[in-house]
């Protein structure tokens, strides 16, 4: 790992955390979004898939530290015996499937589909069974429960697309894993 | 600095930290076995305990109690559609109980602390490939990078409405990520600058 893998996956934890400090937003007055499965489905589409998970791993690690890092302030060691605690270890899974099926460019409908199996699907499949169990519901019950957050997942996925090809348009230097850091290429050899 | 430890200085501050973790993951597993019965609801006085024996102010019990309350309903609203009474009271007993007694360690334990606790966890990874200063400089470059990035969502978000632009609710994103992307790239090279690769 060099040190610009190191920086941009503390960055990467950083940005997720921030986006969750910022609060919720809610659409049609009813289904409350944080923008934090945003910086996940990011993660993976942007870093790519192990720099991605790694980011994720560090932010989780940091929660675990006690820091409140999630969406409202949460954090601590609590979070991992809350019923939410399936959806935090689908994090760790959802950048590596999103920045599989991205691949190396990003194309807007590969982004799309990675960030609906990924940001979606795993974190469904992860979340929902751990869910259930912490609260001794039935898996039909809790995806019943679940159903009012798909809307904002839904719109989730498009935001992340939309952000994605605009950073590769201003940034693209951010999607290139090839470049070492920016430092004159003779120092390298030492 | 961003850090929910209150310092008191009472016994549970100054517990080793792994005997703190040690103590919190046996007691919390233990927690699993707990019966069906309205007297679990009694275990809930175990982590209150905790806090007034770590000499913790009244407030911040109050925070902690607060931000677990959205929980707590949650809990008792799904738990009542689908469960009998009693075994809702002691579904809500268990996690109530465990999250207070996480929330305690996290109150009572220096991140400083447990940043070298990680790192001494992390020295049987090493093998592995695994190096336990880069994970917990990362920890530390996550921290530090946080107030930037808050900073980046303001600075992008007052141009945006200086320009009266109205746009997308996410129409900084895009901006808030070049930013900090390049925030990080400065930040490799001044790592490269102190000798780490």
């Amino acid at each position: 790992m060099t040190a610009r893998d190191l920086a941009h996956i503390a960055v990467f934890a950083a940005l997720t955390a921030g986006l969750g400090l910022l609060g919720s937003f809610t659409v049609a007055g009813v289904v409350p979004i944080t923008l934090q499965t945003l910086g996940v489905m990011l993660a993976g589409a942007v870093l790519g898939p192990w720099r991605g998970s790694a980011a994720m791993a560090l932010l989780i690690l940091g929660v675990a530290l006690g820091l409140p890092l999630l969406a409202g302030g949460r954090g601590g060691l609590g979070v991992f015996v809350t019923p939410t605690a399936g959806y935090l270890v689908a994090w760790l899974v959802a950048p590596l499937i999103i920045g599989l099926i991205v691949g190396k460019r990003p194309v807007w409908w590969r982004v799309a589909l990675g960030s609906v199996v990924g940001g979606i699907f795993v974190v469904y499949l992860f979340g929902i069974p751990i869910q259930a169990w912490f609260t001794q519901l039935t898996i039909g019950e809790t995806i019943l429960t679940s159903l009012v957050f798909l809307p904002g997942d839904i719109l989730k996925v498009v935001v992340a697309t939309l952000v994605t090809m605009g950073l590769y348009r201003a940034y693209p230097k951010a999607f290139d894993t090839s470049v070492g850091t920016t430092r004159p290429r003779a120092a390298q050899n030492h | 600095m961003l850090s929910l430890y209150y310092p008191t200085g009472s016994f549970l501050h100054r517990m080793p930290t792994w005997l703190k973790l040690v103590v919190l993951g046996v007691g919390s597993t233990a927690l699993i076995w707990l019966p069906d019965s309205y007297w679990a609801l009694l275990i809930i006085l175990a982590p209150l305990l905790g806090y007034v024996l770590a000499r913790l102010p009244w407030r911040v019990l109050g925070t902690d109690l607060f931000r677990l309350s959205w929980l707590i309903v949650f809990l008792m609203i799904t738990q009542l559609i689908f469960n009998e009474p009693v075994q809702a009271a002691t579904v809500i007993a268990r996690l109530t109980t465990i999250i207070l007694a996480a929330q305690l360690f996290t109150r009572a334990t220096k991140i400083q602390h447990l940043i070298n606790t990680v790192e001494q966890l992390a020295k049987p990874l090493k093998p592995l490939g695994a190096n336990p200063y880069k994970i917990a400089l990362a920890v530390a470059l996550m921290l530090s990078s946080i107030g930037q990035i808050v900073g980046f969502i303001r600075q992008v978000r007052d141009a945006q409405r200086a320009r009266g632009v109205r746009l997308a609710a996410w129409s900084w994103v895009v901006p808030v990520l070049v930013l900090s992307l390049k925030h990080a790239d400065d930040v490799a090279d001044a790592l490269v600058v102190r000798g780490l690769d």
